[in-house]
């Protein structure tokens, strides 16, 4: 229906095109690649300012998705985000696929204060659409946002959409995180084997295998490989002592190098809403980076086993307001649920 | 015989058509020829970067990708850049389309960012790209039915915000859907 907008002699797509095509994709990968180097000679060259404009522009690049239901945030006031890491790519397409990973992150610019809360992909809500009792992980971005607002109360100001691969990108971008390791873990599925205990770095690839692992299996005082039997708490546990590494890493590097390295990993693995300005997404990134992180309050949101099924999570009634009242004013937040097991913790 | 059924097709071989695609996508919506063919190539290129993940869905993901940075270069520049040519190169930039147009890339640029995502998704993939229903329900992670309903709504929406009337070729394509 749209033919009469055609260019009645398009141009000719042939090899010398797709040369300049892969030339251009591999530039774009080179640059990713190199990285440090290369950028810390262009930083010498080109003088921060350079690279803050160049910062600027990579985000403007970033991939949009349409949220509806959130509401505004004043300037310079708490920013709280739906952070979701998709199951796939982060693009538009997928803003309706499941998300692996659902949590909160709320940043006040002005203080520098950062608390994320977790949400269990077990925990049962009621869909928005149906009023059925669903697993949060399958809803859609918009759903998410409207059962955070009505069934948690936590008015959430953008959403940002991390894809597959993100979450080993940003350790591989800190080159590794250290995580402690009570008892040597294997997954056989997908290679991963953490064979030394305590203190052990991990690159990108062990990060997202050890949180994505469905089959973890850990080495026993009689040196047996026994199942893990670890449930979507302990995966979140894990999530959180690697994010928390990496965030420590990352944080204090306000340089032009690391500002610009972050804004690549968003411009190639993050999407973030419509509604976030440009200006706005670069002063936030600007305070994300400028947050120490020992301050950083983390919990898991208080759940209980549901009584329809035990392998489901639903509020816990007596301790949840808590701890959303206290992530909603930026306070310290409650000690979370303790776990008897871990995959990896904190170092 | 080169590749065997179920085997991924190589970028080499899907380059062609899907620049093509793209640049057909990216026209429609920027009328304009050297922005077009850097639209193509920017959709391209990320298709090349993800080649793994892209070959399945190729069409629908570049028609999909190219749709948005057109869309989003846009919403930078706060207009369309009509620059181009409407069918005969000699107007000027600033000429009105054709009185027989049913919509003007203007039109559709501004009605497309009006509409709910899967709507937008949904006509861009249907009518910028010409893809058959069930490429785009596959690649949209839907049923025929909800494509049919997307696009009805998202053309509907389309003319009201436009505050024309249906144009004919697309009441029967409506009708023929159903």
């Amino acid at each position: 229906m749209f033919e009469h907008l055609d260019d009645p002699r398009p141009p000719d797509f042939g090899p010398g095109a797709r040369r300049a095509v892969v030339g251009r994709a591999q530039r774009r990968r080179r640059r990713r690649v190199a990285g440090g180097l290369g950028m810390a000679a262009a930083s010498l060259v080109a003088g921060a300012g350079g690279l803050y404009g160049r910062a600027a522009y990579r985000a403007s690049q970033i991939e949009r998705i349409e949220v509806a239901g959130m509401s505004d945030a004043a300037d310079g006031e708490p920013v709280t985000f739906l952070v979701r890491g998709v199951d796939g790519p982060r693009g538009a397409g997928d803003a309706g696929g499941r998300a692996d990973t659902v949590l909160l992150a709320r940043l006040d610019p002005a203080t520098g204060a950062a608390s994320l809360l977790s949400l269990p992909r077990d925990l049962l809500v009621t869909d928005p659409a149906t009023g059925g009792q669903v697993r949060i992980n399958g809803l859609s971005a918009d759903a998410q946002v409207a059962v955070v607002r009505d069934q948690l109360g936590i008015a959430v100001n953008h959403v940002a959409q991390i894809d597959l691969d993100g979450f080993g990108a940003l350790v591989d971008l800190v080159g590794g995180v250290e995580v402690a390791v009570p008892a040597p873990v294997r997954d056989t599925h997908s290679g991963l084997l953490l064979a030394q205990t305590g203190c052990v770095r991990v690159d990108g690839d062990q990060a997202r295998a050890l949180v994505r692992a469905r089959r973890l299996e850990v080495l026993d005082a009689s040196g047996r490989w026994q199942p893990g039997r670890f449930g979507d708490l302990e995966r979140t546990a894990t999530q959180r002592a690697v994010l928390v590494a990496a965030l420590a890493d990352l944080a204090g590097r306000t340089d032009p190098l690391s500002v610009d390295r972050m804004a690549g990993w968003i411009r190639d693995h993050v999407a973030v809403d419509d509604d976030l300005g440009l200006g706005e997404l670069t002063d936030l990134i600007r305070a994300a980076l400028a947050v120490d992180p020992a301050s950083v309050e983390t919990a898991i949101v208080p759940v209980v086993p549901a009584e329809v099924d035990a392998n489901r999570l639903v509020v816990d009634p007596a301790a949840a307001p808590a701890a959303i009242a206290a992530f909603s004013e930026g306070a310290a937040l409650p000690d979370g649920i303790p776990l008897d097991r871990v995959v990896v913790d904190a170092c | 015989m080169r590749a065997t059924t179920g085997e991924r097709p190589s970028f080499e071989d899907r380059f062609a058509p899907l620049a093509a695609l793209a640049y057909k996508v990216a026209y429609r919506l920027t009328g304009d020829r050297a922005e077009s063919e850097d639209l193509a190539q920017e959709a391209l290129a990320r298709a090349y970067l993800r080649w793994r993940k892209v070959a399945r869905y190729d069409e629908a993901w570049v028609a999909r990708v190219v749709t948005n940075l057109a869309i989003g270069r846009w919403r930078r520049h706060g207009r369309v850049e009509v620059r181009g040519d409407w069918g005969d190169r000699g107007r000027p930039a600033a000429a009105h389309p054709r009185p027989d147009d049913p919509l003007d890339r203007i039109e559709v640029v501004r009605a497309l960012r009006s509409l709910p995502r899967r709507q937008r998704e949904a006509v861009a993939l249907r009518y910028l790209a010409d893809l058959p229903e069930a490429a785009v329900a596959a690649h949209l992670g839907c049923t025929v039915g909800a494509v049919k309903q997307h696009t009805h709504r998202g053309l509907a929406a389309l003319r009201r915000a436009d505050g024309r009337q249906a144009h004919d070729e697309e009441r029967t394509d409506v009708r023929a859907s159903r």
